[in-house]
């Protein structure tokens, strides 16, 4: 089992060449010409850069409105998800009330109902509500998440108990402790709660597949989806949409990459 | 005496009481959005699966929903590409993620930056990688024909091919979901593993960045070496985190639809419908989505997604059992 250095470090270096292709793949296509895409054989560096495809792309599907409309979607369902999980992590975290642990274990016991048992009923419910097709049906329904108030919980707890007794005793109300002290000390805790909603909320196809129908509501994922039905002979097309539909995500994981791989590691937030 | 006993009393009760009003407003928020969302779903989906529902409610039908689900052989069908699927994805998933994270657990120069590679398609999307993917295995201009081009192999149809691996090896083969997995969702598995591997990495790397230093010092002092070492006392002491990315991993995979709809389904290499060829990526929740979505029929879909649930249910408790008696806690 004893491996050499060199050994261990070829194994990384395929694995991460294996994992980076694609995204190489997807630049690369992105950039060359219609023919060159489908010569044989294939180039990994474009013969000439066609920084153009992504001008024609941007032209050829609403895409301003979809990113506006993922923007809005993915910033409205981060600001609810961290606001309503600090105040529900506060609450497990800090205060006493009776019920408070079978409330908790209820709250994580909602884990166990799947996607696919709440896709349904919550389409026929924002139908009923007359939420199909707006941003309300968009955000409200993910604006809760037990995995982020868990974190929150996590990171509160690391604050002194005594700080909140203290505090208290010295007549701060709950609700100026929670802003003024527990919010300031928690940054980077909130800050990866937000990124991951928003990341979630960004990557999602199913809810704004389903809840979604006009074309001036469809979310990047969808739009992406119904673009490349359109243009599919046009793949020069197709990856310059990609890549502009994970560079916000990637670029949010690169400014955080170690808050968020840290905030997952040891949660095992998962999707 | 009785009355200062009773004062401070009192007062810690008026302190409590109004702790309580402050602990459940803060709730609030959260509870209401988790009832209404998650909670309250599961009770109407049980309501809305005994009706014939389709724009809207029909008729009272009982469990005849139930009935007709249960002897779908297409359900049936798809709860097989399930299974495999599953155990095409989940053992590979682990094993990768252990290895690679066993690797970068030997404080290893440029661990960081491993890391970040290995976690970068974990937060992209599905749609976006599924659809460079389904670049790569076209049929016709895609990067992997032209590789077997090259090596003056014949090429492969990818995510279009209905047949198995074994029926391409041996020409002449069948093609059903009977007979194993289609090379398409081989294809499907493929690319479902390059996208969460990573994530088992970091987990696993957190997993085994805990255990302590010391253990692994006691274990050379007594000679225990290599592979013994890996053996009995790292496998066993991370076992609490395979255990809990098996039990995660599984009911991931068992509901993947944005990476198998891209893929096989509405991405651009799509047939006529969702589920690849001949229906051989029709994962279960590709079946409840079709169903839903495309036929409307939302009582049925609704019915078959109880289903689902009923078998993960049982899979995850039975998962839990056999955990119970393999895992291993430190000190436990």
């Amino acid at each position: 089992m004893r491996i050499s250095r060199t050994a261990v470090h070829i194994l990384l270096l395929c694995g991460a060449v294996a994992t980076t292709f694609p995204f190489l793949w997807m630049l690369s296509s992105s950039l060359k010409s219609n023919i060159e895409a489908i010569r044989f054989p294939p180039t990994l560096v474009p013969q000439e850069w066609l920084w153009q495809n992504y001008v024609r792309a941007v032209a050829a599907a609403p895409f301003p409105r979809y990113f506006l409309n993922s923007l809005i979607q993915s910033t409205g369902v981060s600001a609810c998800v961290t606001l309503t999980s600090a105040l529900a992590a506060y609450a497990f975290a800090f205060l006493e009330f009776p019920g408070r642990r079978i409330i908790f274990g209820a709250f994580v016991t909602t884990l166990l109902v799947p996607p696919e048992i709440t896709l349904i009923p919550n389409f026929v419910v924002i139908t009923a509500l007359h939420w199909y097709n707006t941003f309300l049906a968009l955000i409200i329904p993910l604006g809760a998440s037990v995995l982020s108030i868990f974190l929150l919980r996590q990171v509160f707890l690391a604050i002194p108990r005594d700080l909140h007794d203290a505090a208290r005793v010295d007549g701060c109300s709950s609700g100026y402790f929670l802003w003024r002290i527990v919010v300031p000390l928690s940054g980077p805790g909130l800050a990866v709660v937000g990124l991951l909603a928003f990341l979630r909320a960004w990557n999602d196809l199913l809810w704004p597949l389903v809840a979604t129908s006009t074309e001036t509501m469809r979310t990047v994922q969808v739009g992406l989806l119904a673009f490349s039905q359109n243009v599919s002979t046009e793949y020069t097309l197709l990856m310059a949409a990609t890549v502009m539909a994970i560079l916000p995500t990637v670029a949010a994981f690169l400014l955080a990459q170690r808050q968020i791989i840290d905030g997952i590691g040891t949660t095992g937030l998962r999707g | 005496m009785a009355l200062s006993q009773a004062a401070p009393a009192v007062r810690l009760g008026a302190r409590r009481g109004r702790g309580n009003l402050a602990g459940y407003l803060y709730l609030a928020p959260a509870g209401a959005l988790l009832l209404a969302f998650h909670v309250y779903p599961l009770f109407y989906g049980a309501y809305v699966s005994l009706f014939r529902w389709g724009l809207t409610k029909q008729a009272f039908v009982g469990l005849s929903n139930y009935w007709g689900v249960l002897h779908d052989a297409d359900f049936w069908r798809s709860l097989l590409v399930t299974v495999y699927y599953v155990i095409g994805v989940v053992p590979v998933e682990i094993v990768l993620g252990f290895l690679i994270a066993s690797l970068l657990a030997q404080k290893i120069r440029g661990r960081a930056a491993y890391r970040l590679v290995y976690f970068l398609p974990y937060i992209t999307s599905m749609v976006a990688m599924g659809l460079v993917w389904s670049w790569i295995f076209n049929a016709n201009f895609g990067l992997l024909n032209s590789l077997l081009r090259l090596l003056h192999l014949p090429p492969q149809r990818w995510l279009l091919e209905p047949r198995t691996i074994l029926a391409l090896l041996h020409p002449g083969g069948a093609a059903s979901a009977t007979a194993g997995p289609s090379l398409a969702l081989v294809c499907v598995a493929i690319v479902t593993i390059w996208y969460y591997t990573g994530f088992h990495v970091v987990v696993f790397l957190a997993g085994l960045t805990a255990i302590p230093t010391e253990v692994h010092e006691a274990a050379r002092l007594d000679g225990a070496e290599g592979w013994r070492r890996m053996r009995w006392i790292t496998l066993p002491l991370v076992s609490p985190t395979t255990f809990f990315l098996a039990v995660i991993a599984t009911i991931g995979a068992f509901q993947s639809f944005a990476i198998v709809y891209t893929l096989t389904g509405g991405g651009v290499s799509g047939g006529a419908e969702a589920g690849g060829p001949l229906g051989t990526t029709r994962v279960a929740t590709l079946f409840i989505f079709t169903v839903f979505y495309n036929e409307f029929r939302v009582g049925y879909a609704t019915a078959a997604a109880f289903v689902v649930f009923a078998i993960l249910l049982g899979l995850t408790g039975l998962q839990m059992r056999i955990g119970e008696r393999r895992v291993h806690y430190l000190g436990g």
